[in-house]
C-alpha cells in the first residue's frame, strides 16, 4: 500500500521507473537520461496499424453471438429496464470508441486509397472503396451499390474495402504521420448525426443507414431510420434488443460533447416489417449550446 | 527546452502526464527540467488553461482572426498556424510568465495540453507544425489505447509501451 | 402443389409448431391437443418404420454402384416457395436447368429488386436459400404418406427435428417412394418429382427455423415456437408455392 501513497514531486525519482508507465499517484515521470537507449517496449497494439482491413464476419455467427450476448445479460437482469440499460452500457463502450476511430480513418486523405485501389481487381473492390469515401463526404448513394455491396450486406463488420497492399505503409504503422489535417471535429448537431448516419453505419452495417429525419414537432429529436436493422432482424417482436444500436449511437453522441438519450422504435405499419427507428433526444444543453454559437 | 505533457480527460482529470527534457551530451548529464518550483505550478497551469480550451472547443471558425484583440473569447494568444481544415489542434492557448501552452482537443473531447517550458530566461518558442505532429501522433497512440478492452476510457493510461512511446515521439518532434 | 399445413417436431416428439394455412375454418375441426396426440403418433410412426425399412434396402445403401439402390441425394429444384422477381411462376422455372442463367440475368439488371429479395432471406445470400442438390438425413424413415385424401412429406434433420408438410394434391396410384422400383416409370416420375419439391420446400422452411428461431435469444430449445417472424416468413413461402 505504501507506494500507492502520493508522494510530492519533490521527492526523489524512483529506481523502478524506467520499466513502468504513468502512475497516477506519482505523477509525471521526468525523462531518463538514457532514456533514448532503453529498450523498446514491445506491443502488439501500439504496432497495429489503424488502417481499414478488410475484414468481414459472417452474419451467422455475428447472431449467434449477439443471441448469446442478449441472453446473458436477460439471464442476469431483474427487470426490463434493467436489460436495457445494460444492453445501452455494453453499446455505448464500442460508441465512444469508434467515434476516434472512424474519425482519425477519415482523416487520412483519399488519395492514399486511390493509390491502393490500383491494386485492386477494377470491378470487385472498386465500388464499395468509392462508397466509403463518399460516405466520409457525408452523401449517401444507393446507386452506386451493386451486387459486391449487396453481398457485404449480410456481413456485420468491418467493411471497408482499402486492401493497402503497401508493405511499407504497414510497417510504419502510424496513421496520423499521413495525415496532413485531422478531419474537422463535428460541432454542430447535424454534422455529426450526418457522419452517424453515413460513416458510422457503413463501418457498421455495410451501407448507410436508410434516413436521416429531423423531428417536425420538437427541436431535439432527430431519427435515424434503418430498414435492414442488422443486428436484430432475427429477434422477433422485441424492441428492447435494439437497445444495443442505440447504446452505439449514444455513446458516440455523448462523448462527442452531445449529451442525449437514444430510444429504439419499430417502423412496422400494416404488419410489414419496417425497420427501426432510433429516435435521438439531445439534451437542452446541446440546443442552447448550438444557439448561442452557431444562432443567427 | 522541457515540456510538460499531460491528457486531460473530460472530468478534468489526468489521464496521462509526463515532462519531456532536452539531452545534451552524449551522456545526458546536462539534461535541463523544469525548475522545482516550476515543476509543481505546471499542473495549474495546465488547468487554468482548460477554459480557454474548452471555449475555443466550440468555435467554428479557427482561423487567427481574434489574435490581437485581447478581449474577446480566449483566442488572444492564438497562433496564426492554425487552418480552417482542422480544429483538433489549437495552437497557443494561454501563456503565463513566458511559459507557453498549446492544446489539442481529440474527437471525445480529451484535451492534450502541453507546457513550453524555456531553456533561457527568454520567452518559449513552439515550432506549430511539429508539436501539431506529435499531438496527431499521440492521438494516434490514444486511439489504439482505446482499442484495449481492458482500458476504461477516463482512467489513467499506466501502459509502459505508451508512455515509451510518446517519449519516443516527444524526442522526435519536440526536442530535436 | 398446395400446403394445408405444417408441423415441426421435436426430437423428443413434441409438436413445437404447427399451422394451417387453409382457411376454411370447417376444415380445422382438430384442436390443439389432437395436434399434439397426431405429432407424437407419427413421431412413433416413424420411429417404426425406420425399423421396418428392409435389411436389403440398408446394405444396398452403401452400394453406390448398384443402379436399384435408392438414391437420397435430393436434386436441387430451383426456387421452390420463392417470389421470383419477373413474374415467372415455380413450374416454368423447374423445368431445366434456367434457373441459373436467369439467375444472373437478374442479377445484372436490377439489383435494388435482389436487395429487397435478400432482406427476406435472413442471413442466406443469392436470391435462393441453397442452390445446390443435397443429402436426405432421413434415411431409414418415413418420407411420404399418401392417402386418397392428402399426402404428407416428412423432412428429418441431423438433430432429429422433423419438419411435415401436408398437402392437399394426391399421388396417382402411387404406392409411395419405398416400392417405386414396380410402378410405371411415368408416376414414379411425377411421385419422385413431388417428393423432391416437397424435401426443397422443407428443407427452405429448415433454413428459416435456423435463422429465425435458433437465433431468437428468447427461444429455449425444445419449445413450442412462438416467432412472428418465423410464422411471417413461413406463410409467405407457402403463399407463393401456390
Amino acid at each position: 500500500m505504501t507506494d500507492k501513497l502520493i508522494l510530492p514531486s519533490t521527492s526523489e525519482e524512483q529506481s523502478n521507473v524506467s520499466t513502468t508507465g504513468y502512475e497516477y499517484s506519482i505523477g509525471p515521470k521526468q525523462s531518463l537520461p538514457n532514456e533514448a537507449n532503453s529498450p523498446y517496449i514491445p506491443s502488439k497494439l501500439y504496432s497495429e496499424s489503424l488502417v481499414y482491413k478488410k475484414q468481414q464476419v459472417a452474419l451467422s455467427s455475428m447472431a449467434f453471438l449477439f443471441k448469446e450476448m442478449i441472453s446473458q445479460i436477460y439471464n442476469n437482469s431483474k427487470s426490463s429496464s434493467e436489460f436495457e440499460s445494460k444492453l445501452l452500457n455494453y453499446g455505448s463502450s464500442i460508441g465512444l470508441r469508434l467515434l476516434e476511430l472512424l474519425n482519425i480513418r477519415a482523416s487520412v486523405p483519399s488519395n492514399t486509397y486511390s493509390r491502393s485501389s490500383t491494386f485492386l481487381s477494377s470491378n470487385a473492390s472498386n465500388p464499395s472503396s468509392s462508397n466509403n469515401v463518399n460516405s466520409i463526404s457525408n452523401t449517401s448513394n444507393p446507386n452506386s451499390t451493386n451486387l459486391n455491396d449487396i453481398s457485404n450486406a449480410t456481413n456485420v463488420g468491418i467493411n471497408s474495402s482499402t486492401n493497402i497492399n503497401d508493405k511499407n505503409y504497414e510497417s510504419s504503422e502510424s496513421l496520423a504521420s499521413l495525415v496532413s489535417h485531422m478531419r474537422c471535429r463535428d460541432l454542430k448537431i447535424i454534422d455529426i448525426l450526418q457522419f452517424m448516419h453515413g460513416t458510422v453505419w457503413t463501418y457498421l452495417f455495410g451501407s448507410p443507414s436508410n434516413d436521416l429525419v429531423k423531428s417536425s414537432e420538437r427541436e431535439n429529436e432527430y431519427m435515424i431510420v434503418d430498414h435492414e436493422h442488422m443486428l436484430t432482424q432475427f429477434i422477433s417482436n422485441n424492441n428492447s434488443c435494439d437497445y444495443f444500436v442505440c447504446g452505439i449511437i449514444q455513446g458516440f453522441l455523448t462523448k462527442a460533447d452531445f449529451p442525449c438519450t437514444v430510444t429504439p422504435h419499430s417502423n412496422n405499419e400494416n404488419g410489414i416489417d419496417g425497420g427501426v427507428i432510433y429516435l435521438i433526444k439531445f439534451d437542452k444543453q446541446v440546443l442552447e449550446r448550438e444557439n448561442l454559437r452557431y444562432g443567427s | 527546452m522541457p515540456q510538460y505533457f499531460a491528457i486531460i480527460g473530460e472530468k478534468d482529470n489526468p489521464v496521462y502526464e509526463a515532462e519531456f527534457t532536452a539531452q545534451q551530451g552524449l551522456s545526458g548529464q546536462g539534461q535541463q527540467g523544469f525548475p522545482q518550483d516550476l515543476k509543481e505550478l505546471n499542473p495549474f497551469m495546465l488547468h487554468a488553461s482548460l477554459d480557454i480550451i474548452e471555449d475555443l472547443q466550440w468555435q467554428t471558425n479557427l482561423p487567427a482572426h481574434s489574435t490581437t484583440s485581447g478581449t474577446t473569447g480566449g483566442g488572444f494568444l492564438r497562433s496564426r498556424n492554425t487552418s480552417n481544415l482542422s480544429n483538433c489542434y489549437f495552437g497557443k492557448v494561454d501563456h503565463f510568465y513566458g511559459l507557453i501552452i498549446t492544446a489539442y482537443v481529440t474527437y471525445s473531447g480529451m484535451k492534450f495540453v502541453m507546457v513550453h517550458g524555456s531553456s533561457t530566461a527568454t520567452t518559449a518558442q513552439v515550432d506549430d507544425n511539429s508539436v501539431k505532429l506529435f499531438y496527431q501522433e499521440v492521438h494516434e497512440l490514444y486511439i489504439k489505447t482505446l482499442m484495449n478492452p481492458f482500458y476504461t476510457p477516463g482512467t489513467p493510461i499506466s501502459s509502459s509501451a505508451f508512455d515509451s512511446r510518446v517519449r519516443t515521439l516527444a524526442r522526435k518532434y519536440l526536442n530535436k | 402443389m398446395a400446403i394445408q399445413s405444417l408441423l415441426v417436431i421435436n426430437k423428443s416428439g413434441g409438436l413445437i409448431y404447427h399451422r394451417n394455412f387453409d382457411n376454411d375454418s370447417k376444415n380445422n375441426s382438430l384442436n390443439s391437443n389432437d395436434y399434439l396426440i397426431l405429432a407424437s403418433t407419427l413421431h412413433s410412426v416413424f420411429a417404426i418404420a425406420s425399423q421396418l425399412t428392409p435389411k436389403a434396402i440398408q446394405i444396398n445403401q452403401n452400394n453406390v454402384n448398384n443402379p436399384n439402390n435408392l438414391d437420397y441425394k435430393i436434386p436441387y429444384i430451383p426456387y421452390v416457395g420463392m417470389s421470383t422477381g419477373n413474374g415467372s411462376d415455380n413450374y416454368n422455372s423447374r423445368n431445366g436447368g434456367d434457373g441459373y442463367s436467369r439467375n444472373d440475368s437478374t442479377n445484372s439488371t436490377n439489383s435494388s429488386n435482389k436487395n429487397s429479395k435478400l432482406n427476406k432471406l435472413g442471413s442466406f445470400k443469392g436470391d435462393d436459400y441453397f442452390k445446390e442438390p443435397f443429402v436426405s438425413w432421413n434415411k431409414s424413415g418415413l418420407r411420404q404418406l399418401s392417402t386418397d385424401q392428402f399426402t404428407m412429406f416428412i423432412y428429418q434433420t441431423m438433430t432429429g427435428l422433423k419438419f411435415l408438410a401436408i398437402s392437399s394434391s394426391v399421388v396417382p396410384h402411387s404406392q409411395g417412394i419405398s416400392d417405386n422400383t414396380q410402378v410405371p416409370s411415368t408416376i414414379e416420375k411425377s411421385s419422385n418429382l413431388q417428393v423432391q419439391i416437397a424435401d426443397n420446400f422443407l428443407r427452405k422452411v429448415y433454413c428459416i427455423y435456423s435463422d429465425y428461431v435458433m437465433k431468437d435469444p428468447f427461444y429455449s430449445l425444445e419449445m413450442p415456437i412462438k416467432s412472428e417472424l418465423f410464422d411471417r416468413k413461413v406463410k409467405q413461402m407457402v403463399d407463393n408455392l401456390l
